[in-house]
């Protein structure tokens, strides 16, 4: 599959948008994965996979393969969703402190943790998804959020001391 | 409560992958720009091209007259002043050719940062391209002092062509990746 992928890029590189559409489809899961658990938000998440992928199609020329094809996905998925992250919290005008109410996000089917994260409130469920999921180190989130990387970590415990909890009540 | 342990293990067994409720890709595809071969990244090309071209030029000249001039020392009873004269000139076209060269290259370094800071939108990763081309001038510009005490110095002027062929690659990769933001 790794070469499939290169070989995808290299087409992709060079104005093959149907090889980009099996890059697509191949990562699609995954970067919609990372958008909603940053964002929480179904239409969000749908909006900034899109704009991850334009992104991606854009900047692929200059892709040089020092990473995986799937890192460097994964790297503008999480900046496009933090980008969006950042929007909102501006229209929000002040952090959230309170845990979102029960219900907020209506997923059945999914696991309860996946629920549980989707609760967070934006700060501690960014910070957490970034570090715990991403694995980013907290300097990079503070980089990344404009918070200081003590915030980070605090925000880090945070979401963990909630999940703990949250998970224990079902 | 879940101890942490518990919670790691919740964890590590999330998902990698969640599938949207709907099909994106006919909104991506729409916002799929062509790929652009040509354009200013071309004309860079060129540039670069020509940069390079004037800085071989003057050192392909200096090379030929010192062979020519190997030769007839050796078999020749000519004094020593006239060869000291007929290198003057020589020295003197070859100071004049690093000027224009230097003078023409620093142009090309002022006219490139004019558009790029005509540049609407700078792309991802470059937001410090101005410190870059700034380390890289500074860099340039202590050569070229440095060259003018030595200006047949060839690693002194490989090490400008070094510097100058890997700022114009940045500033070429940037431009291109500008279009196609």
């Amino acid at each position: 599959m790794q070469q499939q992928v290169e070989t995808w890029v290299n087409q992709a590189k060079k104005g093959d948008q149907q090889a980009f559409y099996q890059l697509y489809h191949q990562f699609k899961g995954r970067v919609y994965a990372i958008c909603l658990r940053l964002l929480a938000d179904r239409s969000q998440a749908e909006d900034a996979t899109q704009e991850a992928f334009v992104r991606a199609w854009q900047q692929l020329p200059g892709f040089r393969g020092d990473s995986s094809f799937s890192t460097w996905l994964h790297s503008i998925s999480s900046r496009t969703a933090v980008d969006i992250w950042r929007k909102n919290k501006v229209m929000r005008l002040v952090v959230d402190e309170e845990p979102e109410e029960q219900g907020y996000f209506d997923a059945p089917e999914m696991p309860q943790l996946e629920q549980a994260i989707l609760r967070l409130p934006a700060q501690a469920r960014t910070v957490f998804v970034l570090f715990a999921l991403e694995g980013y180190q907290h300097n990079e989130i503070a980089d990344l959020l404009g918070i200081a990387e003590g915030s980070s970590k605090a925000q880090y415990h945070r979401a963990r001391q909630l999940l703990r909890s949250w998970v224990d009540e079902n | 409560m879940k101890t942490e342990q518990q919670l790691d293990a919740m964890i590590s067994q999330l998902a990698p992958a969640l599938e949207p409720q709907r099909d994106l890709w006919p909104d991506i595809s729409a916002r799929l720009e062509p790929r652009q071969r040509r354009g200013y990244g071309a004309w860079l090309g060129v540039a670069a091209a020509a940069v390079l071209t004037l800085w071989f030029w003057p050192q392909q000249l200096v090379q030929v007259p010192q062979l020519a001039q190997n030769g007839p020392v050796a078999v020749s009873n000519e004094p020593q002043v006239q060869q000291a004269e007929a290198q003057v000139p020589m020295a003197n076209a070859d100071v004049s050719l690093l000027a224009v060269s230097e003078q023409l290259s620093r142009q090309l370094n002022e006219e490139q940062t004019r558009q790029l800071k005509a540049l609407q939108k700078i792309p991802d990763g470059f937001s410090d391209w101005s410190q870059q081309i700034a380390i890289w001038n500074k860099a340039q510009a202590q050569i070229e002092l440095a060259l003018a005490f030595q200006p047949d110095n060839q690693k002194l002027i490989q090490q400008l062509q070094r510097l100058q062929q890997q700022q114009l690659s940045y500033i070429a990769k940037l431009v291109e990746t500008s279009e196609l933001t």
